[in-house]
């Protein structure tokens, strides 16, 4: 099976729309998205009503979750235009998804995190040496 | 967000069909498939095709173990000599219609989805298999032993625990906290679409809604609702009339047993 996954929207709609129509193309039979609906552009409402639209099993990204406690001022733009009902959504998503495959002898595990399996906003990046990503 | 559960289709379109209906005009925000897709009717690859074009994520029952694998054993657990009969005509005549891309999806399916949520920094786990999490084809029922049961969910770290495989519905809630501390624990069996066998011949699946306020300390802070819809039992039953499977299966549905 081929399982399409997608990150950090941020509010972009034509990045959304753009991604879905490439998606559609390629017949994925799941698609997971890792979180970071929201934040740094003008469509978070138009992004999450997407992505529930089409009932994508989603993650809680460290900027969903901003929108528990926020300020009304200029900073917090882009998490204050968040419709109520959205919130809700947002703050009651999952942390983490994980697939476990094979039987007994012979199991593999596939985990789904926004930063990493210890911290939402963790940074893992490309050249963290190798003991780290295998410890965590 | 509101989750919609489904399992143990059976091969069933019209129950399939009659399911995406309901659950499409409830506009769940996740909904997951705990296997079963296939055996017992006529339509093992539309079944395949509808679920995997709604790309919903899905875990393998033990029906599609054995079709994936082209076993003639599909690890269910007949009594009677006439339903061991009738199940080898169905896993051999699943096996000859099966198409092979229809098969592949299916031998490469996860054995359990387990979604973590950590709301309000409290854990909740919501576990999802097909049978039980140590064995795909343990039957589960609701008269198990609440020991028994506490331990499983115990033992695989599932607060929610949803699963199918026997096609009958129930909603159970242990309390596993010590020292007054409360930990609730909830087994749910989402009952079956395409194959219930609880007297009641309609299609059953499960609404589960997770809130930001959602706890284990609370018992009532996940709500839980069975959905009951109608299907055309007799296009589904016909089907099986007009092939080469038992009769008997036919009259299960009808019955919804």
């Amino acid at each position: 099976m081929t399982i399409a996954l997608i990150s950090d929207i941020h509010a972009n709609l034509p990045a959304l729309e753009a991604v879905m129509k490439d998606i559609g193309d390629r017949l994925p039979d799941a698609v997971y998205c890792l979180g970071d609906l929201v934040g740094y552009n003008v469509w978070p409402n138009e992004v999450i009503e997407q992505i529930r639209k089409r009932r994508i099993a989603t993650l809680a990204g460290n900027h969903d979750l901003k929108v528990r406690d926020i300020l009304p001022d200029a900073k917090s733009y882009a998490y204050n235009i968040v419709h109520e009902h959205h919130k809700k959504y947002l703050l009651s998503l999952p942390a983490h998804i994980l697939l476990e495959y094979g039987e007994d002898d012979d199991k593999f595990n596939m985990l789904f995190v926004h930063g990493s399996p210890r911290s939402v906003n963790e940074y893992l990046l490309e050249d963290l040496t190798n003991r780290i990503c295998f410890r965590s | 967000m509101k989750i919609a559960l489904f399992s143990d289709i059976h091969a069933n379109l019209p129950a399939l069909e009659a399911f995406f209906a309901d659950v499409d005009s409830r506009k769940p925000d996740a909904i997951y498939c705990l296997g079963d897709l296939v055996g017992y009717n006529i339509w093992p690859n539309e079944v395949v095709d509808e679920i995997r074009k709604r790309k919903i994520p899905t875990i393998a029952g033990n029906y599609d173990f054995g079709i994936g694998r082209r076993s003639d054993d599909c690890g269910c657990a007949y009594k009677t000599d006439s339903e061991k009969a009738n199940g080898a005509v169905s896993i051999s005549f699943t096996n000859e219609i099966m198409q092979e891309d229809q098969r592949n999806y299916l031998c490469t399916l996860p054995a359990h989805i387990k979604v973590e949520f950590k709301l309000n920094a409290d854990k909740l786990h919501l576990l999802l298999v097909h049978g039980s999490p140590r064995k795909i084809n343990e039957y589960l029922f609701e008269d198990r032993d609440e020991k028994s049961l506490l331990r499983i969910m115990e033992q695989a770290d599932a607060d929610i625990m949803c699963f199918g495989h026997t096609h009958k519905p129930y909603h159970r809630i242990f309390n596993s906290g010590a020292d007054r501390q409360d930990h609730f624990r909830h087994a749910i069996n989402l009952g079956s679409v395409g194959k219930p066998k609880d007297d009641n011949p309609k299609g059953c699946y499960v609404m589960l809604d997770i809130k930001e306020q959602s706890t284990v300390s609370n018992a009532d802070s996940i709500d839980v609702e069975f959905i009951r819809f109608e299907y055309d039992v007799e296009k589904a039953a016909k089907a099986v009339e007009n092939s080469p499977l038992p009769n008997a299966y036919a009259e299960n549905l009808r019955k919804g047993c």
